[in-house]
């Protein structure tokens, strides 16, 4: 099946006007396939370091949302262990008007801002809740650790 | 001994023994009188049908068990195997064994052609093929075996047409018949034509670790073998060695398949794949059932389809100059395909357009504006919004004023970022799309088509001139969205 017109005008406009701290490829092989890096927002545990993630345009996509999810390993409430996101544009929320680089800010915008009342990583939640400040650490150090070239 | 003088009774049906003078001919256990004297040269204990050694002992009388022999049964015991010897040979070894057997009446052991008897021919399948087992896998073909002068070809338990070999002679018509591939030579012994000698022959090579050795099989690989444990060799031939693959001249049945893998599990209680009814019993299975879960649900709570006839009822109206803005361009936000002047497309109750074709794909899954999420059923409610995400926009609607879903109207995307993160603490939410937030009385649930077609406005920008009631709710909701915002639709 072909690519459909939306999905090169948006990675036309992604390598066109980049979202500064985020990039997404596609990949070579298969248009629909995305490597992505993400920076860490400043002022968060995740400043510093540099993010990669994989998306991926379904069949019916834009009528069902793109399949993201982090590669690096990060210390995050609403991310688990495998690296799914818990986002509510990425699931229910997701609207045909939403694009790539939108569901990418908004990540970044959930590093920026953990949600530990809406958790994946249940463990993480937990302790981000009962001590934030040594939850933040943990987030720090595994950013230095994995998300640091 | 007094005992040995003494006439013993056997009873056929219970295999009772007692002493004739004790309890006389009728069975004392079960008083049958099916019995018979036993007779130092005639044994009812023993099956007939086995031949008896010649220089069998006398039936001990010390215990009625002391010679039974389970295993007796027209397959040779080891103790019957003489010779057996291992020879190296330049490729390996031959495993020579040689059984000697007495049998009964010459004459009735052979046909017409001197073949054995069915069982005479039990007896040397079973000898070769256990001499097989010693030495693993044997080559199917005769040709392999270094000395064979056997016939070759897949018919060796037929009677064969010529027998007789230049080396047989009347007495030995089975000389180098192949069994299962073992070489068997049987000669009978001198003089008393009742006695047999089989000799069987078989190849034992050193191992090598790096091939299979020759005559054997093909070896599988290690994932061959590893894939067929753990998920199951249906159809596979699983056993013995030399019968997993059976050689070409195999007659045996097919093997049954090996339950490995199923036994495996079960004794390990490890469903396949880990899984178990509700049960999980590996990471990766849980992994997987969660994904799937969240698959499922990743659009379990959005609003559910808009009705066929709601869609179609849906206006369809014509690209003005104030639908393009300012810059004079606008694109479908679905298809993100530009729009020209006078273009038809289809404008949802919240005033935001689509191209037709693809607001109606995305209404036939999600009955919501891709910009606002207002839903086109109900003009006051949306209809099968799901009732979780009622808390969320009810909090967002009281919250966040119009202003964000101008940017989000607006199209440029990376304004349109920030007010789409609803969900995030301290993010902003979709502009309300439920007016039932904004307007205390409850508008009636349902209007028709036709009332919605009627109401809806085209290009009539201004609310103030609509009367009370439901319809003015609606429009002043309406407006509360569109008003600043017309025309902005698109970049």
């Amino acid at each position: 099946m072909s690519l459909p017109k939306r999905i090169i005008k948006e990675t036309e406009r992604l390598m066109a006007e980049p979202v500064p701290g985020i990039s997404a490829v596609p990949h070579d092989d298969n248009l629909r396939y995305f490597n992505v890096t993400i920076d860490g927002p400043s002022q968060s545990p995740y400043e510093g370091g540099t993010f990669k993630l994989e998306l991926f345009l379904p069949e019916d996509y834009p009528m069902t949302p793109p399949k993201v999810r982090f590669l690096t390993k990060i210390y995050h409430p609403n991310i688990d262990r495998l690296g799914r996101i818990c986002l509510d544009v990425l699931k229910a929320n997701w609207s045909p008007a939403l694009q790539i680089r939108t569901i990418l800010l908004s990540i970044q915008a959930l590093l920026g801002a953990p949600n530990p009342d809406d958790p994946l990583a249940n463990d993480v939640a937990q302790r981000w809740k009962e001590d934030q400040n040594a939850a933040i650490d943990t987030a720090k150090e595994w950013t230095a650790k994995y998300a640091t070239a | 001994m007094d005992s040995q003088n003494r006439a013993l009774v056997y009873c056929h049906s219970c295999e009772e023994e007692w002493f004739r003078d004790e309890h006389g001919l009728t069975c004392p256990h079960c008083h049958s009188e099916f019995t018979e004297i036993i007779e130092a040269n005639h044994d009812p204990r023993i099956d007939q049908s086995i031949p008896t050694l010649g220089d069998l002992p006398q039936p001990s009388q010390r215990h009625p068990l002391y010679d039974h022999d389970p295993w007796a049964a027209p397959d040779p015991d080891e103790d019957d195997i003489e010779n057996l010897q291992f020879r190296p040979t330049p490729n390996g070894f031959t495993v020579t064994g040689t059984i000697h057997r007495s049998l009964s009446p010459t004459g009735e052991a052979r046909d017409d052609h001197g073949q054995p008897r069915p069982a005479l021919h039990d007896l040397l399948n079973n000898f070769t093929s256990m001499m097989a087992g010693i030495a693993g896998p044997q080559p199917g073909e005769e040709t392999r075996s270094p000395g064979s002068n056997s016939r070759s070809g897949p018919g060796q338990r037929t009677p064969t047409p010529d027998p007789r070999s230049p080396t047989s002679d009347e007495r030995n018509p089975l000389e180098n018949m192949n069994v299962r591939g073992g070489q068997v030579e049987v000669r009978s012994g001198p003089g008393q034509g009742s006695r047999f000698t089989f000799t069987s022959s078989t190849q034992l090579f050193p191992r090598d670790g790096n091939g299979s050795p020759p005559g054997s099989p093909p070896v599988d690989t290690i994932q061959n073998i590893l894939n067929d444990m753990l998920f199951g060799a249906q159809g596979r031939a699983w056993g013995p060695p030399n019968q997993a693959h059976p050689p070409s001249g195999s007659r045996g049945p097919p093997p049954p398949p090996f339950p490995l893998a199923t036994l495996l599990q079960t004794m390990l209680g490890v469903p396949p794949g880990g899984v178990q009814g509700d049960g999980v019993y590996t990471q990766e299975a849980f992994d997987r059932i969660i994904s799937q879960l969240m698959e499922q649900n990743a659009t379990g709570s959005a609003p559910g389809p808009a009705s066929a006839e709601a869609i179609a009822a849906i206006p369809r109206v014509k690209i003005d100059k104030s639908m393009l803005g300012d810059s004079g361009k606008a694109e479908c936000s679905i298809c993100m395909d530009e729009v020209i002047l006078d273009q038809e497309v289809a404008k949802l109750p919240c005033t935001h357009w689509f191209h037709i074709p693809c607001i109606e794909a995305w209404l036939g899954e999600h009955d919501t504006c891709p910009h606002c999420r207002q839903g086109i059923a109900s003009d006051s409610e949306p209809k099968n919004s799901a009732d979780a995400s009622l808390p969320r926009r009810s909090a967002s609607a009281t919250a966040v004023p119009a202003g964000p879903s101008s940017s989000v109207r607006g199209g440029r995307p990376s304004d349109s970022t920030m007010p789409q993160m609803s969900g995030l603490p301290g993010g902003f939410q979709f502009p309300p799309p439920d007016p039932r937030y904004y307007s205390q009385p409850a508008t009636p649930s349902r209007s028709s088509g036709g009332r919605r077609l009627s109401s809806s406005r085209r290009g009539s920008g201004g609310s103030s001139q609509h009367g009370e009631g439901p319809q003015s709710i609606v429009d002043r909701v309406r407006n509360y969205f569109r008003g600043p915002r017309e025309g902005s639709q698109g970049e």
